[in-house]
């Protein structure tokens, strides 16, 4: 299959030799971040007991909700998801790159400084040091640590495209240096722009990082992982790399603007509200031509998701990602924002965004990679296999019954007839289901952490076949 | 005076920087061959895992 080697000859000057790669950085990463999962996901679950029995650990301040939900979010966006990513961005960029990664020990210092970042953002929060700006609760001095560790990130992956050997990037490279940059300008934005700004100027700002965060950090990353990850893992090439560019740099022109629909029917201007009405809606071109590109590709290729756990975690992504991001268009349109907007169903809609789809591709990626870091197989294919089937299931019942309970409570909402109160006791049940599937999710946290700790301890003992 | 529209139009005229930006590097991208009409890298990537046995200090 390949002829890369004719077709894109290195490029003048770049380096010829094949390298090696250390992976000391991507796994250190890898580990750290499930180990920020597990911590994250129980928090979870302890939130979510409390919407139960609200006087759970309640006479230990540090324990109470408005302490511990920041936490959880802040753990989830950073401790785990972003931590994961960037693990993974330092196992595929040195490969697609053809070269090592640019530094090793930059890496492990940035590691490192992430570990810092992560640990005072629990102590500062659980102290209740909070910013009060969703997403952007941490104090300053975190804020500015977050930069310069996305700076060392950067200079690291841009050191390594730098000196690649072939002209021509895969689509996954291109991801990734757009969601370096696009973090870069969104976390500072967010972090810093929002102080010299008050009222609704604050709050538009602030809702532009918040789906920001999601549409122009996770988003590419994510996308960067599934393009690398599903042809790698199925063995089968990308359907169409011409197809991929246009997603990409169609994603790059819209997705920007679509902040302000989550302040429809707000203060804000109306011109302002029609803009970002429009590009959630054009979101669907880069959508659409990722999620053909991703199922095509799996043409043929089908019965691998019989015994094949990446490629279950990647599809299954896929669908999530697909659902998410048809949700997303729909209801920044004003009739059904006025219905679904600040109730339940937004909550199941950013779940499945960063837990069910980009998660999922995370997930995927350090199943397969982790045994090829180390040399070795996976500990246990049962045990990631019932990851899989413990996050499927969990993750639907969640994120199901949230819609149901998110648009019943909208309706009710609606209804000035009804006491507010009594749509809060409407939730309970909702709120019940989403606690069993949060807890099965949870499980899911455990074995796929336990897994990746037994494949490191028990390398010497697996050695991989080829 | 009312301060809300300035910021707005600061907060888009930076993101419409963010798209002029966009445009210089699709356009610089071409213009280097970063971005072509090839399908040679997605056959490329398939190969890309080298042999373990290689020398294991990094770059720097």
């Amino acid at each position: 299959m390949s002829i890369a080697s004719t077709a894109n000859p290195p490029r003048v000057g770049a380096a010829v030799e094949p390298a090696a790669h250390e992976d000391r950085t991507a796994f250190s990463f890898l580990l750290v971040a499930g180990l920020f999962f597990v911590v994250s996901g129980l928090v979870a679950i302890i939130i979510a007991a409390k919407l139960q029995m609200p006087t759970l650990l309640g006479n230990v301040s540090w324990l109470t909700y408005g302490r511990l939900r920041p936490i959880h979010t802040n753990g989830m966006l950073f401790g785990w998801l972003l931590a994961a990513d960037m693990g993974l961005c330092y196992y595929l960029v040195p490969r697609l790159c053809g070269v090592k990664l640019w530094s090793e020990k930059l890496g492990l210092a940035t590691l490192a400084l992430w570990i810092v970042i992560i640990l005072g953002a629990v102590v500062t929060l659980a102290m209740g040091m909070n910013q009060g700006l969703e997403y952007a609760e941490l104090p300053l001095w975190l804020d500015v640590l977050v930069t310069l560790a996305w700076v060392m990130f950067g200079v690291n992956i841009f050191g390594t495209i730098a000196t690649r050997k072939y002209t021509q990037m895969y689509v996954s490279l291109w991801y990734i240096m757009a969601a370096i940059l696009w973090t870069a300008f969104v976390y500072i934005v967010g972090n810093f722009g929002t102080l010299f700004t008050s009222g609704v100027n604050q709050a538009n700002l602030n809702w532009f990082y918040v789906h920001n965060a999601v549409g122009l950090i996770f988003t590419p990353l994510g996308l960067a992982l599934g393009y690398y990850y599903i042809p790698k893992a199925a063995e089968t090439p990308l359907y169409s790399h011409r197809l991929s560019m246009i997603g990409f740099w169609s994603l790059a022109f819209v997705y920007v603007w679509t902040g302000a629909h989550h302040m429809l029917h707000g203060p804000i201007s109306q011109w302002l509200q029609t803009v970002a009405i429009l590009f959630s809606v054009m979101l669907m071109i880069p959508v659409w031509t990722l999620v053909w590109n991703f199922l095509a590709t799996m043409k043929g290729q089908w019965h691998q998701l019989q015994d094949n756990v990446p490629i279950k975690f990647l599809m299954a992504g896929t669908v999530f990602y697909l659902l998410t991001c048809f949700q997303g268009p729909m209801h920044s349109l004003r009739t059904v924002n006025a219905i679904v907007s600040k109730t339940d169903w937004i909550v199941g809609h950013a779940h499945m965004a960063v837990l069910g789809a980009f998660s999922f591709f995370a997930v995927a990626g350090a199943y397969y990679s982790v045994p090829r870091m180390l040399g070795t197989r996976l500990h246990s294919q049962k045990m990631a296999n019932a990851s899989f089937w413990l996050w499927l299931i969990g993750g639907l019942s969640f994120f199901v019954s949230l819609w149901i309970g998110g648009f019943l409570q909208g309706l009710q909402w609606n209804d000035p007839s009804i006491p507010f109160i009594d749509t809060v006791k409407f939730m309970a049940p909702f709120w019940t289901v989403r606690l069993l599937g949060g807890t099965l999710m949870f499980v899911g946290i455990l074995l796929f952490f336990w897994n990746l700790l037994m494949t490191y301890t028990g390398r010497h003992e697996r050695p991989a076949v080829s | 005076m009312d301060y809300s529209y300035p910021s707005v139009f600061w907060m888009y005229s930076l993101m419409g920087l963010f798209v002029t930006g966009a445009l210089f590097f699709l356009w610089r991208a071409i213009r280097s061959g970063a971005v072509a009409n090839d399908e040679a890298p997605k056959y490329r990537m398939l190969d890309d895992d080298l042999p373990a046995d290689h020398p294991a200090e990094s770059r720097r």
